[in-house]
């Protein structure tokens, strides 16, 4: 555990780590207990306060029917986070898992398989989310599948440009030379040199996930209404933006908090995770 | 002291950077001038501050600058403070600088002429037609062949030396008044560096242009400087005449850093080498009186901390320090006689733990497309060599870089798949299997990459014990890798650090443990002490030899270094482009017969030794393709002692002497013994 509070220590020192890592305790907190925290039923409607402005009442306004969004991106905060932090982890551990793989392995084995990585990534991700999203359906556990299998390509890449430079180190030499099998080399040898770099993508990738979540549900394809998540919000709002912006404005600023915090707690992990600098 | 005369004068220049952890200390009172005309050596360890000099004179400060002070003048005037505009007036067009690696220093999208042309344009010298030939004349002049083609090539396309000799054409083209050489040679091969040092030491007659030659390596520093000045922890300690200061070193750091050089006497002479190390400078914190008194043996403190030891100026030859020479003298014995056991190699007995019998390894694949072209892509990185290793024997593999040397010796740690027959303890290996490997272990060049970097000491040594001694408990491997590091001189406790916390040195010394860890019958060394500072290299030499006589390990040394080889080896095995071409008793190493190659590589290592003189022998001529199977000799485009067309066309015949040395050469061995040996003693040996 020495290693994890030295990682901690290394990435609060730094001020974009420690504002990321803050940001982002606060973002877990309110996943947890967002919906409990919410001061009014998100699903009540006040028909004497549409397209309130913010006031002590509503303290973030209200939409086109009079709910509170305050109430509304709190209870939502629970599917909107927990979901691309979902989609993250299928995408990150399927693509490390298959550039580790075919970077170790290299010559023919990995020319095929990073040809056919290369293929799935000419296809947008997002058009490649909603491929997946027409053949499995449309719901929101479908929808984070698919954004994570159109993650799995770009993380893989990574994986292995990584894995690459790490094999070309004599300590991969020596443990062939040991006799060590393929699971040590791959986990032991490669695995710790390669995951600083697969993490940091990933938090970046948390973003990317939220909004490529909320793209889907604007689209129709993820969360279904009246669901409180972001996307969607923001896709319903659309119809009264001239009414009022703020039906958009508050889940829209939501999204960009959790991209900025994600981005930061990334590149303090990038400077925290190299070995040299937390000597 | 202010005379014109002197082309770089430094006056009590101090500069510290700010650190993690307050002030640094980079440079302090440094107090140093260089005549026109002259080369001024700069030597000491890695860590030195020696590039830091250099980065300050040039102005190119590399860190976040806290504290800077003093004066640097060159020509007179202060360049201290001078702001970018007016500093980039002088980089180029009165002092060039080159450094270490020249394929960093070249755009790899420029042709070479255009890298000469351009220097030449930013430094005023405009017109278009004129500039191509006068930089065609640079080229020349550094002994480039064909200079015109030159221009056009790329830096891929040529050599390393070639590479050099275009920064050195760079570094000349301006005509500046002061060149700074930052270790130009220590990335070359022997042979090239050789050439190279000549070159410079023409060039600079010829211009004389002022130098700072930088370098770890005194043996180059005392053929081409005039003056040499020794650095540690970013103050000068000691500078006087060349000569003087080789043969008459009197700061105690001086004498250290020759004590742990080998030279060639040392059989003769059974010399040996220090190998007490010195610590690092203090860098932060108060300033210590004398800086080398925490690794200083002599240190006294009623002495020594009295004052502030400076170095004094205005002498021939000064020296930072209170003590007299005397003081030295007396002991100095004491520091010859450190790590007085025999010269003499362990005595080995005869039954081969390891034979090669016309052992070839090829590279890469001919390819279905390079057929079609008709090219041949394989490389023959090793060719029929036939080798046998007894117990407890050091057997040396040295040549210059791609001569199969470290493929040789990842063949032999079984990662590179060969042609031809293994042949351990009178077994022949069909298959690397587990049994072989736990035999036949490896130690890399460098520990940075051989160690894995998020891998405590206790994991790195534990996996050999893990996988070759499966009796053993999780306890008793605990126990087992403390016993390693014993064996290799570090303490226990550091199998909880990490390989990033410890020193060059530190390091090697896990990488060995590692190897020890499945206690085989040889460990193959590739380059082991390449990298090291002299006085590491001297104990990790030291280490091997007693786990050697503790053990009856045998032991391939891989080294490119002829100068350790005294201090190590038994028997000597000579590579070129993949074949072995000589193979001889370490004693036979001081006196002809020789293979011409040998001859050169071993006429090409600079060292410091005052009973000897070095006979110089140069090499010319382009290496062949790797990619040709050659017909004759491959040392034929090369050699001095060429004796005509059966070089080309006949392979060379293996000769044998009665001793067991064994030439590959068309020369017969009784010519090639008439040759004259290539170092001279300068005093007859007194027999005590």
């Amino acid at each position: 555990m020495s290693g994890f509070n030295r990682t901690l220590y290394a990435l609060v020192r730094t001020p974009q780590g420690a504002i990321g890592l803050l940001l982002c305790s606060v973002l877990l907190l309110l996943t947890l207990f967002g919906p409990e925290l919410a001061p009014r039923d998100p699903e009540q409607f006040h028909f004497t306060a549409r397209f309130a402005s913010p006031s002590v009442e509503f303290p973030l306004g209200t939409d086109w029917y009079g709910r509170d969004l305050l109430s509304r991106v709190l209870a939502g905060s629970r599917s909107t986070i927990l979901l691309a932090l979902l989609a993250t982890l299928i995408g990150t551990v399927a693509g490390a898992a298959i550039g580790i793989v075919s970077g170790f392995l290299g010559g023919r084995a990995d020319e095929f398989i990073m040809r056919l990585n290369d293929a799935l990534m000419a296809i947008p991700s997002l058009l490649f989310a909603l491929l997946i999203l027409s053949v499995l359906g449309s719901s929101s556990f479908n929808a984070v599948v698919a954004i994570g299998i159109a993650f799995t390509p770009g993380m893989a890449r990574i994986a292995r440009s990584v894995t690459l430079q790490a094999r070309a180190f004599d300590y991969v030499a020596a443990a062939k030379a040991r006799g060590e099998g393929t699971a040590w080399i791959i986990l032991a040898e490669l695995l710790p040199n390669v995951i600083s770099p697969v993490i940091v993508e990933a938090t970046i990738r948390v973003a990317f996930a939220v909004m490529t979540l909320a793209t889907l549900s604007f689209l129709g394809l993820g969360a279904q209404p009246p669901s409180p998540e972001w996307g969607l919000m923001i896709a319903e709002g659309r119809d009264h933006m001239f009414r009022s912006p703020w039906p958009i404005l508050v889940p829209g600023v939501a999204i960009a908090l959790v991209a900025i915090s994600f981005n930061l707690l990334g590149d303090g992990l990038r400077d925290a995770l190299n070995p040299q600098a937390s000597s | 002291m202010s005379d014109s005369d002197n082309i770089l004068d430094i006056r009590n220049y101090s500069l510290s950077y700010t650190g993690k952890a307050g002030e640094v200390r980079i440079l302090d009172d440094i107090n140093l001038h260089i005549e026109r005309g002259e080369v001024l050596g700069l030597v000491g360890e890695s860590g030195s501050a020696k590039s830091s000099l250099a980065n300050a004179i040039m102005r190119d400060l590399t860190g976040k600058v806290a504290n800077e002070s003093g004066q640097i003048l060159l020509a007179g005037s202060q360049i201290v403070g001078l702001d970018e505009t007016a500093m980039q007036a002088i980089r180029g067009n009165r002092i060039a600088i080159v450094l270490q690696n020249a394929s960093t220093a070249l755009n790899p999208t420029m042709t070479i002429g255009d890298h000469v042309v351009e220097t030449l344009q930013q430094h005023g010298r405009k017109s278009a037609e004129g500039v191509r030939s006068l930089a065609e004349d640079f080229l020349d002049m550094v002994g480039l062949p064909d200079p015109a083609a030159m221009m056009k090539r790329y830096a891929h396309e040529v050599s390393g030396g070639e590479k050099q000799r275009v920064v050195l054409a760079m570094a000349f083209a301006c005509e500046p008044e002061l060149i700074l050489f930052d270790e130009p040679t220590s990335a070359l091969d022997a042979t090239t560096a050789a050439t190279l040092l000549d070159l410079f030491i023409a060039l600079q007659h010829r211009t004389g242009v002022s130098a700072l030659f930088i370098s770890h390596d005194l043996g180059v520093v005392s053929s081409i400087a005039n003056r040499v000045a020794v650095i540690y922890g970013g103050r000068i300690v000691e500078y006087a005449a060349t000569d003087e200061l080789f043969s008459e070193p009197r700061h105690p750091y001086t004498r250290s850093l020759l004590a742990s050089l080998p030279r060639p006497s040392d059989t003769r002479t059974g010399r040996q080498l220090a190998t007490a190390g010195n610590l690092a400078a203090p860098r932060t914190g108060p300033v210590p009186a004398c800086i080398y008194a925490g690794s200083c043996r002599w240190h006294e403190p009623s002495l020594c901390d009295r004052t502030a030891v400076r170095l004094p100026t205005g002498e021939d030859h000064a020296v930072a320090c209170v003590k007299s020479v005397e003081a030295f003298v007396q002991s100095s014995s004491a520091l010859q006689g450190s790590a007085a056991d025999e010269c003499e190699p362990a005595e080995t007995v005869d039954a081969p733990v390891l034979a090669l019998q016309s052992l070839s390894v090829n590279y890469g694949n001919a390819g279905w497309l390079n057929g079609l072209f008709g090219r041949n892509a394989i490389v023959h990185a090793v060719n029929d060599v036939n080798l046998a290793l007894s117990r407890g024997e050091t057997l040396a593999l040295v040549g210059e870089s791609g001569c199969g040397k470290s493929t040789l010796a990842k063949t032999l740690a079984g990662l590179v798949s060969f042609e031809g027959a293994l042949i351990r303890s009178g077994t022949p290996v069909s298959a690397i299997d587990q049994d072989y490997r736990a035999r036949v272990q490896i130690v890399f060049q460098n520990p940075d990459s051989s160690l894995n970097p998020r891998h405590a000491i206790g994991t790195i040594l534990e996996r050999p014990l893990v996988l070759y001694r499966q009796g053993l408990s999780a306890r008793e491997r605990r126990s087992e890798v403390g016993k390693l590091l014993r064996r290799v001189q570090l303490p226990e406790h550091y199998a909880d650090r990490y390989p990033h916390q410890l020193s060059g040195g530190e390091k090697q010394r896990v990488a060995i443990a590692r190897a020890l860890a499945a206690e085989p019958e040889v460990i193959i060394c590739d380059e082991v002490t390449s990298g090291l500072d002299a006085s590491v290299q001297a104990s990790i030499t030291q280490l091997l030899r007693t786990i050697q006589a503790d053990s009856g390990t045998a032991l391939i040394f891989i080294t490119h270094d002829l100068a350790i080889l005294r201090h190590l080896a038994h028997r000597v095995a000579v590579m070129y482009l993949g074949e072995l071409i000589e193979l001889m008793d370490i004693h036979e190493l001081d006196k002809p017969p020789y293979h011409p190659y040998t001859e050169a590589l071993l006429s090409s290592s600079p060292s410091v030794d005052p009973l000897t003189r070095t006979r110089r022998i140069r090499l010319h001529g382009t290496l062949p393709r790797r990619t040709e199977r050659i017909k004759g000799c491959a040392f034929e485009s090369r050699c001095p002692h060429r004796l005509g067309e059966q070089c080309a066309s006949e392979r060379p015949p293996r000769q044998l002497s009665a001793t067991g040395h064994e030439i590959q050469c068309h020369i017969d061995m009784q010519q090639l013994s008439s040759h004259t040996p290539v170092w001279r003693d300068l005093e007859p040996l007194t027999e005590t």
